[in-house]
């Protein structure tokens, strides 16, 4: 499977203990164990204290249009 | 380049809706012509990213230390990162990152040439990102800022902070290097003498050569080419102030700003065979073709990025 056909995690991150965690990115992997390890070697511009990947079909909308997906950056 | 008087209706709605301080969310709302801005502008910034990950990668034999591979290698790995970000954009337009980086025609790579000269020195290296990386970085900022499309201002906020973090990085060597010997002090003035005619024609064209561009007709970016390039200019100065080197410009009082020395050739070609300049005032045009020419390491760098992709066999 090329990286293009994998499917797409979204990627969340907490700045601070206190912080939200929010969305910082997408990426595609072949599996949850890949999309973690790309997640964390991509998003490395600050010192996150948490860090975690979910697949972007997953996520249902309740405000805004279903057909965008809450990732693609 | 089309005036934005020929705009078709629907055009003209888009970007009153802009002007009205509307940020654009959905694709569902692009016109034709908005869309192939947007698409242009992501497709030179993405390939532009890979263009600096193969230049800082001929850094690496010159680092001194080990903490200047792993600064190399950090820039790297976030030149990657910045190619991600606008290559995942990209796919909602339909074009695939991985055939622009792995797949494009070498020859046909969006570069500046600088970035087709090997790097000589670490020295190079730190002075090229305080000067160049903080060029590049107003171009991205502008979009951060300004950008009418919200997914692409959202896309940049890595890119510009890590930006930040480059040129920072490079200044705090630069000074470093300015200060520590004779012989480190001189490798920063060359070095500087070698860079910053890159930073100042890094905008292209002055705007009075030039018309009225989609970019900002939509409001892909705010600032004009002649804007950027005073706010590189005078960032630039202050910083060469502060730390003492030599820049072809002086502080006009009356001005109350940086101005360049009348006798600056504008625009420059480099010399590709003596890696210099030859302090020639040239044309805008020969200076924007010898950007299609490029520099020495063009075939050779994109070649190399290209064979090295193992794709399929790599797992
Ligand atoms: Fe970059
Ligand atoms: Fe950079």
């Amino acid at each position: 499977m090329s990286i293009e056909e994998s499917p797409m995690y979204e990627v969340f991150a907490r700045e601070k203990l206190d912080g939200p965690l929010s969305h910082i990115g997408c990426i595609r992997a072949a599996n949850r164990e890949l999309a973690a390890a790309h997640a964390g070697m991509t998003y490395s511009e600050k010192p996150w204290v948490e860090m975690c990947v979910a697949p972007t079909d997953s996520f249902l909308r309740c405000i805004g249009d279903d057909k965008d997906v809450i990732g693609h950056v | 380049m089309p005036q934005a008087s020929d705009l078709s209706a629907e055009d003209q709605a888009l970007v009153a809706r802009i002007q009205s301080g509307e940020l654009i969310e959905d694709m569902a709302d692009f016109t034709p012509r908005y869309r192939a801005v947007l698409q242009k502008t992501l497709e030179i910034a993405a390939q532009g990213e890979v263009t600096v990950l193969t230049w800082a990668y001929t850094a690496y034999a010159t680092a001194p230390d080990l903490g200047a591979k792993i600064a190399i290698s950090s820039s790297i790995q976030d030149e990657v990162g910045h190619a991600h970000q606008q290559g995942m954009l990209l796919e909602r337009f339909g074009v695939s990152m991985q055939e622009k980086a792995f797949n494009e025609d070498p020859m046909r790579y969006i570069s500046f040439p600088i970035m087709e000269f090997p790097v000589r020195s670490y020295i190079e290296f730190v002075v090229a990102q305080a000067l160049l990386d903080r060029a590049g970085r107003y171009t991205t900022y502008d979009i951060e800022l300004h950008c009418s499309f919200a997914p692409y201002r959202r896309a940049l906020k890595k890119i510009n902070f890590e930006e930040a973090f480059h040129f920072r990085h490079g200044a705090y060597w630069t000074e470093y290097y300015w200060n520590y010997s004779e012989e480190t002090r001189q490798a920063v003035q060359d070095a500087v003498d070698w860079i910053f005619p890159w930073g100042y024609q890094w905008y292209g064209r002055p705007d009075h050569l030039k018309s009225m561009t989609d970019q900002m007709t939509f409001s892909i970016r705010a600032w004009s080419n002649d804007t950027m390039r005073d706010k590189w200019l005078q960032s630039a100065c202050k910083f060469a102030d502060r730390v003492g080197f030599d820049t072809p410009t002086q502080f006009n009082e009356d001005q109350d700003r940086y101005v360049l020395n009348k006798d600056y050739p504008v625009p420059m070609v480099a010399n590709t065979e003596t890696h210099a300049w030859d302090w020639q005032t040239s044309t805008w045009d020969d200076m924007i073709n010898s950007w299609k020419t490029g520099g020495p390491m063009r075939p050779s760098a994109y070649e190399r990025l290209q064979r090295e992709e193992w794709g399929e066999a790599l797992w």
